[in-house]
C-alpha cells in the first residue's frame, strides 16, 4: 500500500503526523518505510530523531540524486537502530516491523519530473513494494512536481495498484479552503490526476482529509484554562467550519482522522512514544489518534464510498 | 563462471542480497530464464533437481580504488567485480557481487584488456595484509564503502523487480537480506575455520571465513546458500512474532503465518547447491549459528500452533452448536 500524505499550506503538521503514523503503523506489525519527498526541505530524519540528517542526508545518495539518477540506490535508515528519539530506542519492539527512512538530500531543493526520473520513481516503488506492506511518501506543501510525478507513476504502472492521498489541513477558514483548491480546484489533485491518465471518481476514493491541531472544547477545556466564555465562543466557530467543511466536500465522510492539539507537538516536532505518555508529557488522545489513523489506512469502512 | 581460482596471497569479498520477487506466485523455470536473461548472447544456467534453481551470467564493472582496510592503509587494486543473479523456487531472488584480490606482477596499472581476461579480479599494487583487508570489509561497520558491490547487487535487484514478467501482487513482503563476506584461503589442516559473523544493529551480516577450496564460484554457491538459510529462518521467525500467537487473535495469525505456509517453508533445503566438499564449512557455520536447530524449532511451533488453534475451533463450533440444541 501506497499512503502519499500532502497539504497545501505549511505548518499542518503533514510531516509530524506522518512520521507518527509510519512509527505507529510498524509497531502494529507492518513493515514500512518513509520516503522524504518534501524537496524543499526534508526533515523526516529530524523528526524521526537521527540526527546525522536533520535536514536530509549528506552521503549525497538521497532520494533527489536518486531520482536524478546521481547514485544507483538510494542511501536509507533504519530507524529501530539510529533514532534517539526515545533515547536508546535500540533494537526493534517485540511484534513490531521494520521501520525504514528514505532521506531526501541536505539542501536537493526541487526538480523536474522527466520522463526518466518518473522511470526511475517508479523503479523505487516497485522495489520498496516486494519489502515493505506500507510505504509513506511525504509530499511538500502545495503543488510540486513530486505531487506530479507520483500522480504520474500512479496512473502508469498498475502493478502499484493500492494508493490513498491523505490531505492534511488544520481546523482553520483558510486551511480548509486551501485543502479543498489543492484537492477539487483548478490544477489540484483531481484535475492533475485525470489529466495524467486517473480515473476522476476513482482518485477521489482514495483521498481523505485529517484534520491536525484541532481543539476540542470539551476535552482541552482544563488543558488550555479556558473560560466558559471562550468555549462557548470555539463551540460557535466549530459548528461553522464544519459548515463551512461540509460545503467544501470536507465532511466528516471525507475526513479519516482528526488529530488533537498537543503540546508536544507544538513545541517540538517528534515521534510521540507510549513512554511519553505514561511520563504524562503527551496526551493519550494525541497517540490514540496516530495509532487509529494508522490501523485506518486500510480499513474498508474507512474508505468506503462516499 | 569466474576464472578466479582462490589460493594463498589472495581474498574474496563481496555482498550478497536476498529477497523475494514481487510476484503472485513462483515463477516457471521458463520464465526465470528470462528474467533472469541479463546479458544478451550469454546462457542463464538452470537446474530443476534437486530443487528450481537459476543463475545469470555475470556482468562486470570495472574498478580502480583504494582495497578495504582495517588499519586504514591505503593500496590500489584495479579490476572488475563481477554480478550475478539467481533465482530459487522460482520465488527467492539473490544477487551476488564478487571479487577476487589478487597481487599484481606490475607495479603500475595496466590496459583494461588485461584485466577484463580475468573477470572478476582485482590485482592491488603494493603489500596488501589479507588480515587487515578481510577484517577491513566483512568486520568493520563501514567496510563497503571503497568498492561499493552492494549497491550494485542492490541495483540488480532493482532490474529485476520492475521486470514485465512480474506482476507486483505479493503474497509477502519481505525485507532484503545483506550479506558482506571476505573468504581468505588457508593452507589445508584439516578443520575449517570460521572466523567472525556479526548482525548489525540494522541487520546486515558479515562474515569471514577462512577455506581450503580453490574455486570460487563453488565458494560463491557456498555463501548464496548460507545466506538464503539465514534471511530464511529470519523473516520466518519475524512473522511467527508478528503473528503473535497465543493473543487469541487468529485472524492476525493467519494472516502472517498463512503465507509463509503456502510460499515459503518448503525452501529450506540446506547444502542444496554446494559441493559436497564444502558441507564441513555448512555444517561448522550452522554449529556456531544453530539456524537448522532454530528452524525445526519454528517450524514444530508453527505446526504445534496450527493444530492447536484448528482444536480451537472445533471446540468453539461444537459449543455453539449445542448452544442451538
Amino acid at each position: 500500500m501506497l499512503v502519499i500524505a500532502t497539504s497545501d499550506k505549511g505548518g499542518t503538521g503533514r510531516s509530524v503526523t506522518t512520521c507518527n503514523v509510519a512509527y505507529r503503523r510498524a509497531i502494529q506489525g507492518d513493515d514500512v518505510c518513509y520516503l522524504d519527498f518534501d524537496f524543499g526541505s526534508p526533515t523526516a530524519g529530524a523528526i524521526f530523531g537521527v540526527e546525522r540528517m536533520t535536514h536530509g542526508t549528506q552521503a549525497e545518495d538521497g532520494l533527489h540524486r536518486y531520482l536524478q539518477g546521481k547514485t544507483v540506490t538510494p542511501g536509507y535508515v533504519d530507524i529501530w537502530s539510529e533514532s534517539r528519539r526515545p533515547p536508546g530506542t535500540g533494537p526493534r519492539p517485540t511484534g513490531a516491523g521494520n521501520l525504514v527512512l528514505y532521506p531526501g538530500d541536505l539542501g536537493g531543493g526541487e526538480f523536474t519530473a522527466k520522463p526518466e526520473v518518473i522511470e526511475r520513481c517508479a523503479e523505487l516503488l516497485l522495489l520498496l513494494q516486494s519489502q515493505f506492506s506500507v510505504i509513506f511518501i511525504d509530499l511538500s506543501a502545495g503543488r510540486s512536481h513530486a505531487a506530479e510525478m507520483i500522480l504520474t507513476v500512479t496512473a502508469r504502472e498498475k502493478r502499484i495498484s493500492d494508493t490513498r492521498w491523505l490531505v492534511f489541513h488544520r481546523w482553520t477558514r483558510q486551511h480548509i479552503s486551501a485543502a479543498a483548491d489543492l484537492v477539487f480546484e483548478e490544477r489540484g489533485l483531481l484535475e492533475f490526476g485525470h489529466l495524467f491518465g486517473h480515473d476522476r471518481d476513482e482518485l477521489r476514493r482514495r483521498i481523505r482529509f485529517v484534520r491536525t491541531a484541532v481543539i476540542d472544547p470539551k476535552i482541552d477545556q482544563g488543558l488550555l484554562g479556558l473560560r466558559p466564555e471562550q468555549e462557548a465562543w470555539l463551540r460557535q466557530v466549530d459548528k461553522g467550519l464544519n459548515e463551512q467543511a461540509n460545503i467544501a466536500g470536507l465532511g466528516r465522510t471525507s475526513v479519516i482522522a482528526t488529530v488533537p492539539v498537543d503540546p508536544v507537538l507544538q513545541w517540538r516536532e517528534q515521534l510521540i512514544t507510549d513512554e511519553d505518555v505514561y511520563a504524562e508529557i503527551a496526551n493519550e488522545t494525541t497517540v490514540d489518534a496516530f495509532a487509529t489513523l494508522a490501523a485506518n489506512l486500510d480499513e474498508p469502512a474507512a474508505w468506503s464510498r462516499l | 563462471m569466474s576464472s578466479a581460482t582462490a589460493s594463498e596471497g589472495t581474498l574474496s569479498i563481496g555482498e550478497i542480497r536476498t529477497g523475494l520477487l514481487g510476484h503472485s506466485s513462483q515463477l516457471s523455470m521458463a520464465e526465470t530464464v528470462r528474467l533472469l536473461d541479463l546479458v544478451p548472447g550469454e546462457q542463464v544456467r538452470h537446474a530443476a533437481y534437486p530443487r528450481a534453481y537459476a543463475v545469470s551470467p555475470q556482468r562486470l564493472a570495472g574498478i580502480d580504488c583504494f582495497m578495504p582496510s582495517r588499519s586504514g592503509r591505503h593500496v590500489r587494486g584495479v579490476g572488475t567485480f563481477a554480478t550475478r543473479a539467481t533465482l530459487t523456487g522460482g520465488l527467492i531472488v539473490q544477487t551476488c557481487s564478487h571479487t577476487t584480490l589478487v597481487p599484481s606482477s606490475r607495479q603500475y596499472r595496466r590496459e583494461w584488456s588485461h584485466y577484463l581476461a580475468t573477470p572478476g579480479v582485482v590485482e592491488y599494487l603494493g603489500r596488501l595484509r589479507l588480515d587487515d583487508a578481510a577484517e577491513g570489509f566483512a568486520q568493520a561497520e563501514n567496510g563497503h564503502l571503497n568498492i561499493e558491490m552492494g549497491r550494485t547487487a542492490e541495483s540488480t535487484v532493482f532490474n529485476l523487480q520492475r521486470s514485465r514478467l512480474l506482476d507486483g501482487k505479493q503474497p509477502l513482503h519481505a525485507p532484503l537480506g545483506r550479506w558482506r563476506w571476505a573468504l581468505q584461503p588457508v593452507r589445508d589442516n584439516g578443520d575449517p575455520g570460521l572466523y567472525r559473523f556479526t548482525v548489525l544493529p540494522e541487520g546486515t551480516r558479515l562474515i569471514r571465513l577462512a577455506v581450503v577450496w580453490p574455486d570460487v564460484s563453488d565458494l560463491l554457491d557456498l555463501v548464496e546458500d548460507l545466506a538464503l538459510h539465514d534471511w530464511l529462518l529470519d523473516f520466518v521467525s519475524r512473522q511467527i512474532e508478528r503473528a503473535r500467537p497465543g493473543s487469541g487473535d487468529l485472524d492476525r495469525t493467519l494472516q502472517h503465518i498463512g503465507p509463509v505456509i503456502d510460499h515459503l517453508l518448503h525452501h529450506w533445503m540446506p547444502k542444496a547447491r554446494v559441493q559436497p566438499g564444502l558441507y564441513g564449512l555448512w555444517d561448522a557455520f550452522d554449529r556456531f549459528q544453530g539456524l537448522t536447530r532454530q528452524w525445526d524449532l519454528t517450524i514444530n511451533r508453527i505446526r504445534d500452533h496450527v493444530a492447536l488453534n484448528s482444536l480451537r475451533l472445533v471446540l468453539r463450533t461444537e459449543s455453539e452448536w449445542s448452544g442451538l440444541g
